[in-house]
């Protein structure tokens, strides 16, 4: 799995370029994800207009993530695939963290 | 004149053998999805399907063997006209009984700091599942999922 950074505006905007973020990447997508927000304070997008499925185990993930990034900025979300929105809506996830439809949606919020 | 399953009309059944690792399972719910996307017309069903079918093959990778002693597991799914049968077989520990009744989200209404990491597995089951049923026989487990179409 790998990780693309770019900065855009005061955004720190993070593309997982994968189609699953499941149990079997879950550790590594987080590892990742931590090196990839180290020393940033501010806003981080997570772009997952690639990513067609996210599990339980994935979710953790990302959770732990959005974790870790609140204790200097904010994680949001953007480009989500009908299946990861209706998972984040069953576990109610939709409702602790912000999410966007595009990347372009997440700059104009700033 | 296709086959009669419990007296709904049997359709299309995908049926794999193989072991309950979490790179093994991750393979091959690739390719059930794909057969579940190809077969449930409905997108936001089909979704929900492929979400609850990940939830409980990981559970059984998770849970039926000891950590590096994974042996094989069989996932079968059938799709019939008014609903969705998914059946996982392993031959690893007991399901606790718990698990099955485990149909509560964890609390989000925490301290962002606090917020649950895990324990949506089952709760994901429950909200989609019309029917969750667990028999051990012989020593196997058989895990029975329907879900309404």
């Amino acid at each position: 799995m790998e990780l693309l950074t770019e900065t855009r505006a005061n955004l720190l905007v993070v593309k997982v370029c994968a189609t699953r973020i499941d149990a079997s990447v879950a550790i590594q997508f987080k590892d990742k994800m931590r090196k990839a927000s180290d020393n940033w304070a501010g806003r981080v997008v997570l772009d997952l207009g690639d990513v067609d499925f996210i599990d339980s185990s994935g979710l953790g993930a990302v959770v732990a993530c959005y974790k870790q990034v609140k204790t200097t900025g904010q994680m949001e979300l953007a480009c989500l695939s009908e299946t990861v929105k209706k998972l984040f809506s069953l576990t109610r996830m939709d409702q602790v963290m912000t999410i966007h439809e595009t990347v372009e949606q997440a700059l104009d919020a700033a | 004149m296709p086959p009669e399953a419990e007296g709904r009309l049997f359709i299309m059944e995908f049926d794999r053998q193989f072991v309950a690792t979490e790179d093994e399972a991750s393979a091959v719910l690739v390719d059930a999805s794909t057969f579940i996307r190809n077969n449930v017309e409905d997108p936001e069903r089909s979704g929900e399907l492929v979400i609850v079918l990940a939830e409980a093959v990981n559970n059984v990778v998770e849970h039926a063997y000891p950590p590096g002693q994974s042996q094989d597991m069989r996932l079968t799914i059938e799709i019939c006209d008014e609903c969705v049968l998914i059946e996982l077989r392993d031959r690893g520990r007991n399901l606790p009984v718990e698990l099955l009744s485990k149909s509560r989200l964890p609390d989000i209404a925490v301290d962002p700091l606090d917020l649950p990491e895990g324990g949506f597995g089952w709760p994901i089951i429950h909200a989609v599942a019309s029917d969750v049923v667990h028999m051990r026989h012989q020593g196997e487990n058989r895990l029975r999922l329907t879900i309404g179409l």
